[in-house]
């Protein structure tokens, strides 16, 4: 049937469609007729995809959605009563996504999600850092989206969880790097030396001498010699991503330990 | 996008379950959608959006200034409000022809953490004189301390609309938290309106009402540790502006790609 596309948009079932479709129900509901169903399904299968697409997101198995939701199709093509005069869609669109949010709750929303941010959170950064020293200089997030054929939301996301430090996991070297890693204290140790040597000036306050050296050592590169978070990924060893989440990290401890000097 | 990164903020503030939160946000995002769709026929429009935490339920409004949806019987408002009737507890729709509609949804938020009641009485926007044509947001924030989890990501969503480095978005991530930590004693009313609008190359965060003398003092209480001014480093421009009722001020600052 050609007109089954047009199902698909909001107001797209027209009343032509509807009355077409009434006798379908007649035949499917009262006399048993197994094709009339299966016409309805067709007719009505765009929903349930376009319903599908609504509720799952792209990490999800959008085929399993379309499989629960197609249920609560054949569900609604039983129980729909085409004499009380609403469209069908109305009355369906509650007992498919019923059927897709019992899906979701029972079997693969606790375990499925959680890793899927997390694993699309390690793919970002390990995109960020193959661009940067592709390109020499950060990606922006639509040229990260496009490059992991994310949206650009997918990849906020992501890195709101790489920035939160309280993400331990994320902590860790991603494995390529550890040998670097393993380094890096080292490098960190001379650098931290030369930069102590400087006197620091009167404006320093003593609440900075309260922070590790690796995150003192960061902020002054930032906010005091101005270099950029790619420069002192670069001076420090480690990746861009571990400098924003530190500089996030001590600017945090920083205000809180300044909150607290400052409380008489 | 922004919308669901408020709910994703408030959700976070409140320790909302993250199976709730997922069909708050399809069944606003839906909401929202239709605006886009309806109320301003595929043209821009403002699309105000107001969060209310409730003991044990969230509600939701969005409101447009378009044409107005048509009220008519279930079937013309389409697959879109049935997903919000099959998700929300309750969902209200009201509007006067040529003034916008509001979409008012309420969802059940079983333990969930309460925040401190407020009054949201003389909820106040800040101007949004520039606000204009750009594509802009302007929500209201009570209790303040919501910004903390909202602020550094409705920045981002800006921020990545103006082609901003992750570095550089970074920064704007830096300078949202020192203005949410700092920002709830300056409000006065215990609520915060931010707006937020794109701008060439980069962007504009509006903050309101401050107590006369606070928007200067976030400038300042940000120079830690002797770092020097953080936000004025971060951002390109601030103004502070008093507002019409004279005791309260908004502070404006400006994100560019490159400093």
């Amino acid at each position: 049937m050609s007109s089954v596309a047009t199902t698909v948009t909001p107001r797209g079932v027209s009343t032509s469609t509807n009355v077409e479709s009434s006798e379908l129900f007649v035949r499917w509901q009262e006399q048993g007729d197994a094709s009339a169903r299966e016409e309805l399904v067709e007719q009505f299968m765009p929903l349930v995809r376009s319903l599908a697409r609504r509720y799952g997101r792209s990490a999800e198995p959008f085929e399993d959605l379309l499989q629960v939701g197609s249920l609560g199709l054949l569900k609604a093509l039983d129980r729909f009563d085409p004499q009380r005069g609403y469209a069908f869609p109305a009355f369906a669109v509650p007992t498919i996504l019923g059927e897709m949010r019992r899906y979701f709750r029972d079997c693969s929303w606790a375990v499925h999600i959680p890793r899927g941010d997390q694993e699309r959170a390690l793919r970002v950064r390990d995109a960020q850092e193959r661009l940067t020293n592709e390109r020499g200089r950060a990606p922006t997030v639509g040229q990260l989206a496009q490059y992991l054929e994310l949206d650009i939301e997918e990849v906020i996301d992501a890195l709101q969880a790489l920035l939160s430090y309280e993400t331990l996991s994320l902590d860790a070297p991603p494995p390529s790097a550890e040998a670097e890693a393993a380094t890096c204290g080292e490098t960190l140790g001379h650098e931290d030396e030369r930069y102590e040597l400087v006197e620091l000036d009167a404006t320093v306050s003593a609440v900075l001498a309260h922070l590790p050296p690796r995150e003192r050592l960061i902020l002054r590169m930032r906010f005091v010699d101005d270099l950029t978070q790619t420069q002192i990924a670069d001076r420090i060893g480690v990746s861009q991503m571990q400098v924003s989440r530190l500089l996030r990290q001590s600017l945090d401890r920083l205000r809180a330990l300044t909150e607290a000097t400052e409380t008489p | 996008m922004l919308v669901r990164q408020v709910l994703t903020g408030v959700a976070e503030a409140i320790d909302l379950d993250a199976r709730d939160l997922y069909e708050i946000s399809v069944a606003v995002t839906e909401a929202c959608n239709n605006v886009v769709v309806h109320a301003y026929r595929g043209d821009e429009g403002p699309l105000e959006v107001e969060v209310y935490v409730r003991p044990a339920v969230m509600e939701v409004v969005v409101r447009d200034r378009g044409v107005g949806i048509e009220l008519a019987p279930e079937e013309s408002a389409g697959t879109g409000l049935s997903v919000i009737r099959a998700l929300s507890r309750s969902v209200a729709l009201s509007a006067a022809a040529g003034s916008g509609t509001d979409v008012w949804m309420r969802f059940d938020t079983p333990r969930t953490r309460e925040l401190a009641p407020t009054s949201t009485e003389q909820l106040e926007l800040p101007t949004p004189e520039e606000a204009g044509s750009d594509t802009a947001i302007e929500i209201i924030l009570a209790p303040a301390h919501l910004s903390r989890t909202i602020l550094p990501r409705l920045l981002s969503v800006f921020a990545a609309r103006a082609h901003f480095t992750m570095e550089r978005l970074v920064d704007g991530q830096l300078v949202a938290d020192e203005l949410a930590a700092g920002v709830e004693s300056s409000t006065g009313g215990g609520h915060l309106s931010v707006g937020i609008s794109a701008q060439p190359r980069g962007l504009e965060l509006r903050l309101a009402p401050l107590r006369a003398g606070h928007a200067n003092r976030l400038l300042r209480n940000a120079s830690l540790g002797g770092l020097g001014p953080v936000i004025r480093k971060l951002s390109t421009h601030h103004r502070v502006t008093t507002l019409a009722s004279g005791d309260r001020e908004m502070l404006a600052l400006r994100l560019v790609q490159s400093p």
